[in-house]
């Protein structure tokens, strides 16, 4: 099953390429439907998973390269819910993008579906080297999204996007290449360099850095988080959607499934560190976010702000961190994926993504305004939505590792409240903006359409999560290097 | 007896085939069209040899001129180089005007040289062939009736002649010092004195010369610049292809360990490296930047001369022959944008290409990623193998470099995609049937390589 969840956006790619070019209008809605078959297949998932076990389970293991690369996927809760977050947003993003994109609808698709094969890959993936060939895919995709049908700053963000990365991958592909030769030079295979214990903590040292670089930008956490205000900015709605909902999601990932279980006597070195850099990302991105004048730039640094809090609740290697970090990521793809969306709704009217050339837009699109302020609750963490959950959790496990800590990341949380409410009172209340009222109108049929499973999923998910928490098994990797008391010297 | 046969028979189908061409085009008026059909079969004729003696080590001439398994595999190498360049030449030389049907000879007669390369351990013998490659290479580079390529052409000369004289005092020094021509025996005798070393490095400087390794390269832009684009590709791989396989044979003597050198050749790499890549950065021109791209990769390659036979003969080979493709792609892509007046092609001559060319243009920026090294292309398997064998070998640093280079590669190739694809422009040039053919045909080996890389070591067992 998990092959075909993997393969189908390879074949979808394919397929779109041939669609005639005089039936280029129906290119999108095509593609929409084509990616909601495979949401539907990838349900199978969920369904399918044995609950008892908390192990990888639809485990496909296939020779492919020597020396010791091979085709070796599995899933484990974390995965499947991560992986049912992308394909959701998928269909998503191409429904939003059937106004909005209007030249070379083909070769977004194309790279759309591309982006999406490649982001399940890294989720699935269970060898290093496959893991990194995944890691690396999606790149070029994401690089030509950006740069094609960006805004005016295109071509430098997605010039910084594609270094940023690459600095970063290449660090780790050393990393890999170095580990690999440690681990005896015959194989790739995760659990086998599991199985041979962590390196001496020399090595250690060096490879978890290289490996942190690079995940650290992807999250990306202060001070590496420069890219991302540019990249989301500039990209279309339905690029800024993915990198958000789910791109940022594989930093974490990528600490949760290699960092900590390859590297844990350095993991634990560096641990104070990272969760300080993940609390000074927290306020700074919420403080950022205040002062922004563009909507999708303030979104984007709430973006900073909210990655923070799901890594910080990682860092508090305790369960009730954990599953709130794992959780807040996938509210985390939901709003924030929301909220670009919505964004672009708007942008599509009046071209402007200025907070000051809003004002009033309540009076003219109550339906809107309405959807808006759902999504802000839920993105500022209000009880009874999916946010709140999330942000709980980890506040909690983060107060059992440090008292302190907690303190400034719930601090960090308002400011996130401050920013959105602010937003909503610019934009959406006072007086109508002279002109707006020309350009404005309501949502039309197809945008409600999209935006109905989001705000479904975000009031289930905030009443009643164990639908999606039950998935969340603690990986053994994982939980054995949890810490009872939080591990600091009171 | 007949080992003397099988072992000439390669040079003496290339050079056979340069002068019944000569010949036809003498006998035959308006010949054009019959002598692009005949060189295109004659360019795949070597490929016979390897089919039939590949595995099969024969000896000519009291040793002078052998077979083996590395100069079938480059025979092989050479008449799929041939094929591609002769294909894309065609039109090239139609709209360049260049009626010269020497043109192909002089191909051959090159192919002949680089064929007679690989087979010797005879420094004489080498430095023979060498010199038959270049007077025909810089025959091919003034092919062309401008400025610009009678400039490349008397730099190359110039600088050509005295790399070889350079790289002839060597051997005379080499031959002084041990009594033999031939490397093997010379390495077998164990002498390990000053002059043998000094000899030894004077005649590494012509091979580094003619690799455009840093710092002597610095003919390598401009000829690729002035030459016809065709003959830029063929340049940018064929010689190269060549001076690996010759190198394979002085690393399966462990010459450049007896002789000391490879202190020698890790700062050659490391400089040739950061210069290729960094100037690279700075140029307009898009065959100028290709030769600093394939400077560079000439630095990458050179890494390789570090390592231990085994490891070398495969990643070597792997990385010269996933070259090849990727850089016959991008030489033929540039091929074509080329007009009759002149053969400038600066980056804002593709600006927006890839709305009136899809095809051409996925293909080109295919092989730039590619060349890039990002995964999952085959660029990428060729360093990363490559980093793999260095990095077991222990050499650490050089493949840091390496590294650093490769990121900053990445800023040069994707701003010609940028440029293809990002920009507003509505560029459209002409693609025929044969630049097709050859961008298609290259597109699938670049894609089943990617995915099936390990076909390039079954291909090196002789499939």
């Amino acid at each position: 099953m998990l092959f075909y969840v993997l393969g189908l956006p390879f074949l979808f790619a394919i397929l779109i390429l041939l669609i005639p070019e005089s039936k280029k209008k129906i290119v999108l809605p095509v593609s929409g439907v084509l990616s909601t078959i495979h949401f539907i297949i990838s349900l199978s998932l969920y369904f399918g998973y044995d609950l008892s076990s908390a192990g990888f389970q639809f485990i496909i293991n296939k020779k492919w390269i020597s020396p010791g690369i091979n085709f070796h996927i599995g899933a484990d809760g974390v995965s499947i819910l991560l992986i049912l977050l992308t394909s959701f947003l998928f269909p998503l993003s191409f429904f939003a993008s059937v106004k909005s994109v209007n030249k070379r609808e083909k070769s977004f698709a194309f790279f759309m579906f591309l982006l999406e094969g490649g982001v399940i890959g890294v989720f699935v993936s269970l060898n290093v080297l496959l893991f990194y060939l995944f890691w690396e895919i999606m790149l070029i995709p994401m690089y030509f999204i950006i740069g094609i049908w960006g805004g005016k700053n295109r071509i430098y963000a997605s010039f910084k996007f594609v270094l940023y990365t690459m600095v970063g991958s290449l660090l780790m592909l050393i990393a890999i290449i170095w580990y690999f030769k440690a681990a005896g030079g015959t194989s790739f295979e995760l659990t086998e360099w599991l199985s041979k214990g962590p390196l001496s903590y020399a090595a250690q040292n060096w490879l978890f850095l290289a490996f942190a670089i690079a995940f650290m930008i992807k999250i990306p956490l202060f001070p590496f988080h420069t890219w991302l205000p540019d990249a989301h900015t500039e990209a279309p709605t339905a690029g800024s959607v993915i990198l958000a909902g789910v791109l940022l999601k594989m930093g974490i990932y990528g600490f949760i499934r290699f960092g900590l279980p390859l590297f844990p006597d350095a993991f634990m070195h560096y641990r104070y560190l990272l969760m300080i850099l993940s609390v000074i990302g927290i306020i700074y991105g919420g403080l950022m976010a205040l002062v922004q004048k563009d909507i999708k730039r303030l979104v984007a640094y709430s973006s900073v702000s909210h990655m923070g809090i799901i890594m910080l609740g990682f860092l508090a290697l305790n369960p009730e961190g954990f599953i709130g970090s794992i959780y807040q990521m996938l509210n985390h793809g939901l709003s924030t994926g929301a909220l670009f969306l919505l964004v672009g709704m708007v942008y599509e009217r009046t071209h402007t993504r200025q907070i000051s050339d809003y004002g009033g837009l309540a009076k003219l699109m109550p339906v809107y305004a309405a959807i808006f302020m759902l999504i802000m609750f839920s993105s500022a963490g209000l009880p009874g939505l999916n946010g709140f959950i999330g942000e709980f959790l980890i506040l909690w496990g983060t107060f059992e590792a440090n008292k302190l800590l907690a303190v400034f990341a719930a601090t960090g949380i308002i400011i996130g409240a401050a920013y959105l409410l602010w937003l909503y009172r610019r934009v959406f209340n006072g007086p109508v903006k002279e002109g707006l009222n020309k350009k404005v109108f309501d949502l039309n049929l197809r945008e409600i359409l999209y935006m109905v499973p989001i705000i479904i999923l975000v009031i289930w998910m905030g009443v009643y999560p164990s639908t999606f928490t039950k998935l969340i098994k603690i990986p053994k990797t994982v939980g054995k290097h949890f810490i009872a008391n939080g591990g600091f010297e009171k | 007896m007949n080992d003397v046969y099988i072992a000439s028979l390669p040079v003496v189908l290339a050079a056979v085939s340069g002068i019944l061409i000569l010949v036809l085009d003498i006998l035959v008026k308006k010949s054009e069209k019959l002598i692009f059909t005949l060189s295109l079969i004659f360019s795949l004729l070597p490929f016979l040899p390897f089919l039939i003696f590949y595995g099969f080590r024969s000896k000519a001439f009291g040793g002078q001129l052998i077979t083996d398994k590395l100069s079938y595999t480059f025979v092989a190498l050479i008449s799929i180089i041939t094929f591609f360049i002769i294909l894309i030449s065609y039109s090239y030389n139609k709209r360049r005007l260049i009626k010269y049907n020497e043109y192909y000879v002089l191909l051959f007669f090159a192919q002949a040289g680089l064929i007679a390369l690989v087979s010797s351990y005879n420094l004489l013998v080498i430095f023979i062939a060498f010199e038959i490659f270049s007077f025909s290479s810089y025959i091919l580079t003034g092919i062309v009736k401008d400025r610009l390529s009678s400039e490349a052409v008397f730099k190359y000369l110039f600088t050509g002649i005295i790399a070889s004289s350079i790289g002839l005092l060597g051997i005379a020094l080499l031959y002084g010092a041990s009594g033999t021509l031939f490397i093997d025996k010379m390495v077998k005798t164990g002498t390990n004195s000053v002059v043998i070393i000094s000899g030894f490095i004077l005649f590494l400087i012509n091979i580094f010369f003619k690799f455009s390794l840093a710092p002597f390269h610095i003919w390598t832009p401009d000829v690729y610049e002035g030459a016809a684009t065709p003959i830029s590709a063929y340049f940018s791989v064929a010689p190269k292809i060549a001076i690996i396989i010759l190198i394979l044979r002085f690393i399966s003597l462990d010459v450049f360990t007896v002789f000391n050198v490879k202190i020698i050749l890790w700062l050659i790499a490391a400089i040739t490296i950061l210069w290729g890549n960094f100037v690279a950065l700075r140029q307009k021109n898009l065959k100028r930047l290709m030769a600093y791209s394939a400077i560079s990769h000439s630095g990458y390659i050179a890494m390789g001369f570090l390592l231990p036979y085994e490891s070398a003969y495969k990643y070597l080979l792997f990385y010269g022959i996933s070259y090849l493709f990727l850089n016959i792609i991008a030489f033929t892509f540039l091929s074509y944008l080329t007009e009759s007046s002149s053969d400038d092609v600066g980056m804002e001559s593709v600006a927006g290409l890839s709305k009136k060319k899809p095809f051409e243009s996925f293909v080109f920026s295919l092989a730039l990623i590619s060349l890039a090294g990002f995964p999952p292309t085959i660029g990428f398997f060729a360093k990363f193998y490559l980093f793999i064998a260095l990095i077991e070998s222990g050499y650490i640093y050089i493949t840091l470099i390496a590294i650093l280079g490769t990121v900053v590669s990445v800023f040069y190739y994707f701003r010609i995609i940028m440029y293809l694809y990002f920009k507003d422009e509505d560029k459209d040039f002409k693609f025929d049937i044969f630049g097709k053919i050859v961008l298609f045909l290259n597109m699938v080996i670049v894609l089943a390589l990617s995915f099936y890389p390990e076909l390039i070591f079954s291909f090196l067992r002789g499939w």
